[in-house]
């Protein structure tokens, strides 16, 4: 409402918003306004965690009225602390402000309730309003991942030694926030001088987990965030713990109740109130680990406040983010042993799981990318000379094949194989990720070789012998198969046209090739070899 | 008479007349010019210690070379004779080495006396039959006398959480394989035992002394 007047100095008394006695005055021409007032808006940011990823700042908001030709300052304390001021931006019913959470000096300002109060000048004070806003920590301290689809890891080389198995168990937490075991003060978010604490990536090392030489058996158990496998297709039970505490203390909300929301792919099962030490149990909304491959997953946890129940949830600006790697594989590992080091290796995994890429998770399609990528993409050569092993012993006999997996991930024996090495890293690979290949021999029915046809051995095009001797036989060969018998080698590419006896040859990879067609691909004298042993490869 | 057995006749005939070699002093198996830069007990029965060379200096072995003391003359053989069947090409022979030799430049597989030792090299340099003289010659040189043995091995009863497994120290190397509730782990200060849960367990420690004479001690609990 707009009085009009002709008065001359005249001078009114008014009272601000809060009683605060108010001075207007107007030349002769002087449109008289009625007082301006301000009053907090509960629609407003309630609380904030300036250190919250993509947090940049809060909009301080006042509702007022009758503010015209008035400016607005917004000024800011924390208890006996002056935070400094900040210039409102004034529109015809509100004063705002964006504050990045710092003081006058710079310094992100430490949990707490942080008095802002609006001030409007209309030549002098016209009217004030206070409203609180807290500062809090807000962030997730340990992710658990469980689900019947999660399957046990293992690092083959703690510490950087052969033999030195480490298991990560499908029940074990993978990703946990807290200060070292050593470390004088500090809290999960922050280190002791209130430095944000440095959130765990993926851990890259694909032999070992991350090393603290002061937890009992030399494992990180602080600060980690350690990849998890998983069937393909598997939801993922999530349970997060949130903390609110920082370097001086617990923030838990005083002023404000805050919630959690759940990050895009998750669904919030029973969420309870965001304080320090508080749990919350989420699941998947669909699975994160669809196919055979590697997954970097990240969940973005935010939050919002609000000041009462009659107040609306307001969003907690910025979110604090977590990284998972996922690997998906087909099944269970399948080798029918027990015993450690019979686990899903991490590098295999990691090897495997980047062959296939999330192009399927059927075991054939992933057993024929398993063939594909040790004839071609390892750098291997057969064993020219003698047709030798270089990974894989047979103590005893054709059925205790023991493959030196670990010697094999870091070729500490060299990029020569065998028939043996071969099937050893093809039935492996594959047992790791939930293929049942065992491995078979192929010898003469009654002599001790057998002859070959033009072949393409590992890293080699087609001759007439793998062999620098010339001789076109073998003793034995060592093949990989499911239970249906089909054939999965490494070893050698056949010829794939209809005249595997001559020239010319057409490369044929050997995925999942019926045991008959294989064996008249391979040898001239398939009528003459038998298969025997129907194994799994151990491995150390 | 199968292949297999006509074979260990053949690489047992001159070990037969040979005398015992109760044990390799292994440093005397060191080649020229290189340094052994690992010791491997593989803990299947029937294998010999493992010994891997590098070029003095260097980290990454060249060199592989297996040593079975064995008990006589026919198990060394035994073995020649099966590892000669686990190779897909052919090994030619190799007269002047050993009680009987095979192989090529690769790869050389000899028995003398009660020694079976299988020379590999990694890649694609060098000659294993130059690293198989040498190697014949210090068998050759190996006392005849026997040592005493390292003591025995003890295997602690478990407990939940890890167990340092001490190890005499006569003993060179060994390799432990752990099942049930408990696996083993090799770490700076030697093998551990990790016991998780209340189920049965047994440990196998596969050990080598210097001489690579291998001892094998086995222990369960629960």
């Amino acid at each position: 409402m707009r009085i009009a007047a002709a008065l001359t100095s005249a001078v009114i008394l008014a009272l601000g918003c809060e009683g605060t006695p108010v001075v207007y005055s107007a030349g002769d021409d002087f449109a008289i306004a009625v007082p301006p007032s301000v009053a907090s808006d509960p629609s407003g940011a309630a609380a904030f965690d300036p250190h919250l990823d993509g947090f940049e700042s809060i909009e301080l908001r006042f509702r007022v009225e009758h503010a015209s030709g008035a400016t607005c300052a917004i000024e800011l304390t924390q208890g006996d602390a002056d935070l400094g001021a900040l210039d409102g931006a004034l529109t015809a019913d509100a004063c705002t402000a964006s504050w990045d959470g710092r003081d006058a000096t710079g310094a992100v300002v430490p949990p707490g309730v942080v008095e802002a109060t609006a001030v409007l000048t209309r030549g002098r004070e016209s009217a004030r309003a206070t409203t609180s806003v807290e500062v809090l920590r807000l962030g997730v301290s340990e992710v658990a991942l469980t689900g019947a689809g999660r399957i046990a890891v293992l690092y083959s080389a703690l510490d950087g030694l052969r033999y030195g198995y480490y298991e990560v168990e499908a029940t074990a937490v993978p990703w946990r926030l807290a200060p070292d075991a050593v470390e004088m003060g500090g809290a999960p978010l922050e280190l002791a001088d209130g430095t944000p604490r440095e959130r765990p990536e993926p851990w890259d090392d694909l032999t070992s987990p991350p090393l603290d030489g002061a937890s009992a058996d030399g494992v990180e158990r602080d600060t980690f965030n350690l990849p998890t496998a998983w069937i393909a297709g598997s939801t993922v039970d999530v349970s997060a713990r949130f903390t609110t505490a920082y370097a001086d203390g617990v923030a838990d909300p005083t002023l404000v109740e805050v919630r959690a929301v759940a990050p895009e792919g998750l669904s919030l099962l029973d969420p309870p109130a965001v304080v320090d030490g508080a749990e919350v149990a989420l699941e998947t909304t669909a699975s994160p680990i669809p196919a055979v491959g590697r997954y970097d997953v990240t969940w973005a946890w935010r939050f919002e406040a609000r000041r009462d129940a009659a107040s609306p949830w307001v969003p907690v600006p910025g979110h604090f983010d977590t990284t998972h790697r996922f690997y998906g594989v087909v099944a269970e590992p399948t080798f029918g042993y027990d015993e450690v080091p019979h686990r899903a290796w991490v590098d295999v995994l990691d090897r495997v799981t980047g062959w296939v890429d999330g192009a399927s998770a059927d075991p054939d399609a992933v057993a024929s990318r398993i063939v594909e990528g040790v004839y071609l993409e390892l750098g291997l050569r057969y064993d020219r000379m003698a047709g030798a092993s270089h990974y894989t012993d047979y103590p005893g006999g054709w059925e205790r094949a023991t493959f030196e997996l670990s010697r094999f991930q870091d070729l500490s024996s060299g990029t020569i194989v065998n028939c043996s090495d071969a099937a050893s890293i093809v039935s492996t690979y594959a047992n790791m990720v939930g293929i049942d290949l065992s491995y078979h021999i192929i010898q003469h029915q009654f002599l001790d070789r057998f002859e070959l046809n033009y072949l393409s051995a590992i890293g080699f095009d087609f001759a007439p012998s793998p062999f620098t001797s010339g001789r076109s036989a073998f003793r034995y060969h060592a093949i990989t198969g499911p239970p249906d018998t089909r054939v999965f080698d490494a070893t050698l590419a056949v010829d794939g046209d209809d005249d595997p006896g001559s020239a010319p040859n057409e490369r044929l990879l050997v995925q999942g090739l019926t045991q008959a067609d294989y064996l008249y691909r391979l040898s001239p004298e398939s009528d003459r070899v038998r298969v025997t042993v129907e194994e799994k490869v151990r491995i150390r | 008479m199968t292949r297999a057995s006509i074979a260990a006749l053949l690489w047992l005939a001159p070990a037969l007349a040979a005398a015992q070699i109760p044990g390799v002093p292994v440093d005397s198996l060191t080649p020229p010019q290189m340094e052994r830069v690992e010791v491997d007990v593989p803990e299947y029965d029937g294998h010999g210690v493992r010994l891997w060379f590098a070029p003095t200096g260097a980290s990454r072995a060249t060199l592989r070379v297996d040593v079975l003391v064995a008990s006589s003359g026919r198990e060394a053989a035994d073995a020649a004779a099966w590892l000669e069947q686990t190779v897909a090409g052919e090994l030619a022979p190799l007269p002047g080495l050993g009680d009987d030799a095979r192989g090529d430049a690769s790869i050389v597989a000899f028995v003398r006396d009660n020694v079976f030792v299988v020379v590999q090299r990694v890649g694609e340099a060098g000659d294993a039959r130059v690293s198989a003289a040498g190697l014949d010659a210090a068998i050759q040189a190996a006392p005849r006398r026997s040592a005493p043995r390292a003591p025995p091995i003890a295997v602690p009863a478990l407990a939940e959480g890890t167990t340092l497994l001490q190890l005499p120290a006569a003993i060179l190397a060994a390799h432990v394989v752990a099942t049930g509730s408990a696996s083993a782990r090799r770490t700076r200060a030697g093998w551990v035992l990790v016991r998780r849960g209340a189920a049965p367990w047994t440990v196998t420690v596969v050990a080598t002394d210097a001489l690579l004479r291998r001892s094998r001690v086995e222990a369960s609990g629960r």
